[in-house]
Parts: C-alpha cells; sequence; structure tokens
C-alpha cells in the first residue's frame, strides 16, 4: 500500500540525500553519563558523615534541636578549658607567684604555732577589717624583711666569698 | 538488526551504539533537518536507551527501541523548537517580517525539506521503512503503535511528501540561479 504512493524514484531520492549525511561520531555521552554516580560520591560520602554526626548529638543530648547541641558543646569544653588553665598560670609567671606564696608559709613560723592554726578562720569572715588584715600586714612585713636581708645577706656571703676567693687567687 | 543482545551487558550496547548510532542519527537528521539538533537527540536517546537498558526485552529489537527513544526525543525537540518560534515571532509582532535565507534554500535537499514539514511520526515512519528497510512490525515496534496504524501512516506520510514535491518535479531542470543563466 505504501509503496504504491512512495514511488521508487522517491525512494531512491531519499537514500541519496539521507547517504549523504555523515553521522558525526562525538564521544558517547552515555559514557560520561554512567561515571556520574562517581561525582556524587564526595557530596554523598559529605551528607553521611553530617547526618552521623547529628544521629550521635541527638543520642548524646536527648534532644533533635540543634541549638540544644551546641549548649551541650559549650558545657562540656568550658570545663575542660577551665582545668588546664592554672597549670600554665603557674608555670607562666613563677616569679610572681612564689613571692606571695612563701611568705604565707613562712609568716606563721615567727608567730607560735597555736596563732598560726588559728589565722585561716578570720580569713575566711567576710571583714577583713579586723585582726587578720593586720597580722597579714605585720607577717607581711615581717616576712618581706626576712628574705630581702636574707637575700641580702646570701649575696653578701657570696659576693664575700668571691671577692676573697678572687683576692686570694690574684694574691 | 537481528544480533542477540543481552540486556543489562555494556559490552553489547557499546556493540549496539557502534551499528545503531549512524542509523539512528540519520533516521533525526531526516525529522529535524539539523546536524547539530541530530546529533544532540542521538546522543540524549542513548544515554536513555543505556539507563534503560537492564529492563530492555530482548522480544523487541534493539536498534527498534533505540529507535522509539529518538524519535520521542526528537518529537520533544521540535515541539520545543516551535515553541520558542512562536516566542519569537510574537516579539517580532510588527516588525518588518524577516524571510529565510534563500542560499539556506538552495542548499536544503529537497527531500529532506519536505520530510521536515511532515509530522515527525509520519516523518520517521518514510525514513525507518524506505532507507532503513524496516517491515511494519518493527517499525510498529519503534514508534510504539499498531501495524495497522503503521500501515496508514506509511500511505498518508507517502500523499502528503509527494504533494509537497510536486513543485520541485515540475520544475525539474531549472537552474538555482535564473538570472545566471541570462548572463
Amino acid at each position: 500500500m505504501s509503496n504504491d504512493t512512495f514511488g521508487p524514484d522517491l525512494k531512491a531520492r531519499l537514500r541519496g540525500e539521507l547517504d549523504r549525511v555523515q553521522p558525526r561520531f562525538s564521544a558517547p555521552r552515555y559514557l560520561s553519563a554512567q561515571a556520574r554516580p562517581l561525582r556524587l560520591a564526595p557530596a554523598f560520602l559529605g551528607a553521611s558523615v553530617i547526618a552521623i554526626l547529628a544521629l550521635s548529638a541527638f543520642v548524646a543530648t536527648g534532644s533533635p534541636n540543634p541549638i540544644v547541641w551546641g549548649e551541650r558543646v559549650v558545657t562540656v569544653l568550658e570545663p575542660i578549658q577551665a582545668s588546664p588553665s592554672p597549670g600554665p598560670e603557674n608555670h607562666n609567671a613563677p616569679p610572681a607567684a612564689r613571692p606571695s606564696q612563701t611568705p604565707e608559709r613562712e609568716s606563721p613560723k615567727p608567730n607560735e604555732g597555736g596563732e598560726a592554726e588559728e589565722s585561716p578562720a578570720p580569713r575566711e569572715s567576710p571583714e577583713p577589717s579586723d585582726g587578720p588584715s593586720g597580722e597579714g600586714s605585720s607577717s607581711g612585713e615581717t616576712s618581706s624583711g626576712e628574705t630581702s636581708s636574707g637575700e641580702g645577706t646570701a649575696g653578701e656571703s657570696l659576693d664575700d666569698s668571691h671577692d676573697g676567693s678572687s683576692g686570694s687567687t690574684h694574691d | 538488526m537481528s544480533d542477540s543482545y543481552r540486556p543489562g551487558s555494556k559490552d553489547d550496547f557499546d556493540r549496539l551504539y557502534r551499528t545503531a548510532y549512524p542509523r539512528v542519527f540519520r533516521t533525526l537528521s531526516a525529522i529535524l533537518a539539523d546536524p547539530d539538533a541530530a546529533e544532540d537527540c542521538a546522543q540524549d536517546a542513548f544515554v536513555q536507551a543505556f539507563q534503560a537498558w537492564h529492563r530492555w526485552r530482548p522480544d523487541a529489537p534493539a536498534e527498534a527501541w533505540v529507535h522509539r527513544i529518538a524519535v520521542n526525543r526528537a518529537i520533544s525537540y521540535r515541539r520545543s523548537v516551535r515553541l520558542r518560534s512562536v516566542g519569537e515571532m510574537l516579539r517580532r509582532l510588527g516588525r518588518p517580517g524577516m524571510g529565510s535565507d534563500p542560499a539556506d534554500e538552495v542548499w536544503s535537499p529537497d527531500v529532506l525539506t519536505a520530510l521536515r514539514s511532515l509530522p515527525p511520526r509520519l516523518a520517521a515512519a518514510i525514513v525507518l521503512r524506505h532507507y532503513h528497510g524496516y517491515n511494519n512490525r518493527e517499525i510498529a515496534a519503534a514508534l510504539g503503535v499498531s501495524e495497522r496504524t503503521i500501515g496508514t501512516r506509511l500511505h498518508q506520510a507517502g500523499e502528503r511528501l509527494r504533494a509537497a514535491l510536486e513543485p520541485s518535479f515540475s520544475l525539474g531542470g531549472t537552474p538555482a540561479f535564473p538570472r545566471d543563466s541570462h548572463e
């Protein structure tokens, strides 16, 4: 039926014109489409990591609210930051801390033992203007005097020894 | 065409691509009359076919199956081009109309130009039958219609194509540039 309407002349012309059409052999696009899942792999990996983190945060806090997760992180991290801080301060400022600690420890020594045991009680009281302040100030003065004199004597003795030794060697 | 392919096998799909791509490209060239668009649609069709390759059933010819995907792709492409041209026409409304370039009309082959004026399904039936040598059953598988419908479509397409080509038949051996003959 169709061959009657579409004669051999038309068929020959169609064949000739389509034979002149040269197919373009570019790279098969389906091969690149095949590799698309691998391209999405990093995104999938990142999404899965985020999902695992969110799930673990939900399990740890018991709340699906991300704000609560943030608060929990702050409360967990703050004590960790606070605990190591005294150590570095002691290490960083030894000259300032040692003079203040040594007089306190040395201050009871000049006084008698009974007064040394009683002295901590007034310090805990909220009124610093009473006796403890006077005791503290007196102890501080005495301690500073002792330390300075001690250092001076030690220095003098060292200087004397150096001088004596040097004098003896030179002589 | 009677080659045996295994659904889902990449090697078999590569073989199908090597065999069928030139034929699919020519079919789409006849429908679209634009090599760039034909290549684009053919490549898209093979991507689509590759994604559905594991679902292909060997009872239908593989090349006809790819042709079906490609013709549908060409139909949607022509539809989008038509919508775009309507938009362009509405934009140019009121301005002096721009005629087509006469050089293009001379360059375009007559039968392919006439095929382009037909609905894509009729043009595809013509090419599959009279260029690729498909029988009605294979065309029916390629276009997703019954064999009886294919017979009707081929008859209609042949008549419309002949009617579109009648002026060129009557002009027969006239030169492309009549003024040159006078000089």
